[in-house]
């Protein structure tokens, strides 16, 4: 699992915006993992996700984590689009968690509706809304990125 | 642009991700932490079981001894030692009938009623508790239940202690004494009733110095018998020096074959006595065989004519009923090798219980013998647990015919104060055990998401 923990890295940046918390996310979901590792069968990142996933879940629920913007770390700042992905990086940060984990689910990690809704304890037919429901806000939030945000949703 | 570009941009935001260090020790900090985890449900369930233990099981138990049908004074089928740490003592002696006497491990006298099966611990004045003796206690119910005798040896501040027998009424708790020493006090080491309770003979050791400064046992062995209702006893000497073999131990004296001591007397008042190798009867001494091994187990009369329980501390001979002193024998096929007489019953027939240093401490079984044929034992039908001592029963209670006990609930002790901390302790600990499994399992099954 360790070759597969910058891949953890970027998905808990996304989920949680922040890098400290990316950080302690991803070594809480491995710490639990290594827990369970005798019960793990097969390839265990997925399991390891499902865990990132209910965690930062957990994390909203217990109302640990206030609202954060994307961005607030002190890492160097890549080179290409830096204005274009700002901006998206801004309108993120005014998403719902459930929003932004709902967004990351569907189009970073390529799952499902049915599959987010598996991995988020939520319905199909809620992730389809609130997928639709953050687009909308992505756009009025940037409406330069209207292009890049029609999306099937 | 289409998801593509949002996926690809995505991607380029998560290439600022943090590096994220991954402890070289996060799978064995892991594995630890699951069998701390494993420990602590195995902790858990122990605690648990300790307090069902301790609270559930005895609710249970409480139950499951059917209570009497009736209020006949009746014998229980079992007899409990108290716990040690009950010692609060009763000073009054109206408890009513009793069906059993007893003295505990710690030489506390008890009674349990006839009719409710109450135990009553009694603080009787003056009992010896059988002084030096390790078996003998001086103490004994009358067949009928209604009376009770315990040897005694008052306090003085000077001269040699006053000492005798003091016999309760428990129907009124009256108490009736009957000094017995002369020129030297004597520790009563055996009393016993006629069958019918119309006397009581006592037997016991005259003393040469019975204070705080020590004991000495002096060389005679003297006994008598007391008429009942009456206030003064015979006083016969039974024994010379040579009957015991005594010997000093930590400053004091302790009498060997403390076994062969016993004494009985007749429904005439005619007294039998054992003592050492010496047979003591009606004013006429005699001797036993001297079998190192022989022991008596106690002595009582059918008629006119004594018998005994013999057998042998080594366990070479069967045990038997015999004529005394050397009469007929008949053998007894009992589990009971060193029988004590608890109580005789109609004709040909005891209640026999084990001896204090005995190897079955089951119970009281029922001997009965026809001569020259030997004789046999019922099984075990009263029984006894640990820490009953110098039980005597009220022989009237029980049907020769049809012998027959009464079921009765095991008594309600109060809790010792250590029963009452492991309580509140393990409830307390199975308390927090139990809100650790919950947050195992709650927080495992987040992990299973």
């Amino acid at each position: 699992m360790r070759a597969r923990t910058a891949a953890l890295a970027r998905t808990a940046y996304l989920l949680t915006g922040d890098a400290h918390l990316a950080e302690d996310l991803v070594q809480m979901a491995l710490f639990k993992a290594a827990r369970a590792w005798h019960r793990i069968e097969g390839d265990p990142e997925p399991y390891v996700r499902r865990i990132l996933y209910n965690q930062n879940i957990s994390w909203w629920r217990r109302r640990r984590v206030p609202e954060t913007s994307l961005g607030s770390h002190d890492h160097p700042t890549p080179p290409p689009d830096d204005d274009l992905r700002l901006s998206l990086e801004a309108a993120l940060a005014e998403l719902t968690d459930r929003q932004r984990t709902v967004l990351v689910l569907r189009f970073f990690e390529d799952l499902t509706e049915v599959q987010t809704g598996a991995a988020l304890g939520i319905g199909p037919g809620t992730v389809k809304s609130t997928t639709r429901e953050a687009l909308a806000r992505l756009r009025t939030l940037a409406p330069h990125l209207a292009e890049l945000l029609e999306v099937g949703s | 642009m289409t998801g593509e570009q949002l996926r690809d941009e995505l991607a380029r935001i998560a290439e600022g991700a943090p590096e994220v260090h991954v402890p070289d020790d996060l799978y064995r900090r892991g594995r630890r932490a699951t069998t701390r985890a494993r420990v602590a449900v195995a902790a858990a369930a122990v605690a648990c079981l300790g307090l069902i233990a301790g609270v559930a099981v005895p609710l249970v138990a409480h139950h499951d001894v059917e209570f009497a049908d009736s209020d006949e004074l009746a014998v229980p089928d079992r007899i409990y030692a108290p716990p040690s740490h009950m010692t609060d003592l009763e000073d009054d002696l109206e408890v009513g009938v009793a069906a059993g006497a007893f003295v505990t491990d710690a030489l506390i006298p008890v009674v349990v009623e006839a009719d409710s099966g109450t135990y009553h611990l009694l603080d009787l004045e003056g009992f010896t508790q059988g002084g030096f003796f390790r078996t003998r206690l001086g103490f004994a119910l009358s067949p009928d239940g209604e009376q009770l005798a315990w040897a005694y040896a008052d306090d003085v501040e000077s001269g040699h202690r006053p000492s005798g027998i003091r016999v309760a009424d428990l129907s009124t708790g009256r108490v009736r004494e009957i000094r017995v020493d002369q020129d030297r006090a004597v520790l009563i080491h055996d009393l016993a009733w006629s069958t019918q309770g119309g006397w009581l003979a006592w037997l016991g050791v005259e003393m040469e110095q019975w204070d705080t400064d020590g004991v000495s046992s002096g060389k005679r062995t003297v006994g008598g018998i007391v008429r009942e209702g009456q206030s003064s006893a015979t006083y016969q000497v039974v024994a010379g020096r040579n009957a015991n073999r005594v010997f000093e131990q930590d400053g004091g004296q302790t009498i060997d074959g403390g076994a062969t001591s016993a004494v009985a007397v007749s429904d005439t008042g005619k007294l039998a006595a054992v003592v050492g190798w010496s047979f003591f009867l009606n004013g006429v001494r005699g001797r036993l065989e001297q079998d190192p091994s022989l022991r008596i187990g106690g002595l009582w009369f059918l008629g006119e004519k004594p018998f005994g329980l013999t057998y042998s501390a080594d366990g070479s001979d069967v045990p038997a009923v015999r004529v005394m002193p050397d009469g007929r024998s008949s053998p007894i096929r009992s589990t009971l090798d060193q029988p004590d007489l608890l109580g005789a019953l109609g004709p040909r027939q005891v209640l026999v219980g084990p001896g204090d240093d005995g190897d079955d401490p089951s119970g009281v079984q029922l001997w009965t013998w026809n001569a020259p044929g030997g004789g046999h034992a019922t099984g075990t039908f009263i029984r006894l647990y640990d820490g009953v001592l110098g039980l005597t029963l009220a022989s009237d209670l029980i049907d020769p015919v049809q012998p027959q006990v009464v079921a009765r609930p095991r008594p309600d002790w109060p809790w010792s104060t250590d029963r009452w901390w492991w309580t509140i302790g393990g409830g307390a600990a199975s308390t927090a055990a139990i809100g650790l499994i919950v947050l195992i399992v709650v927080r495992a099954r987040a992990v299973r998401g």
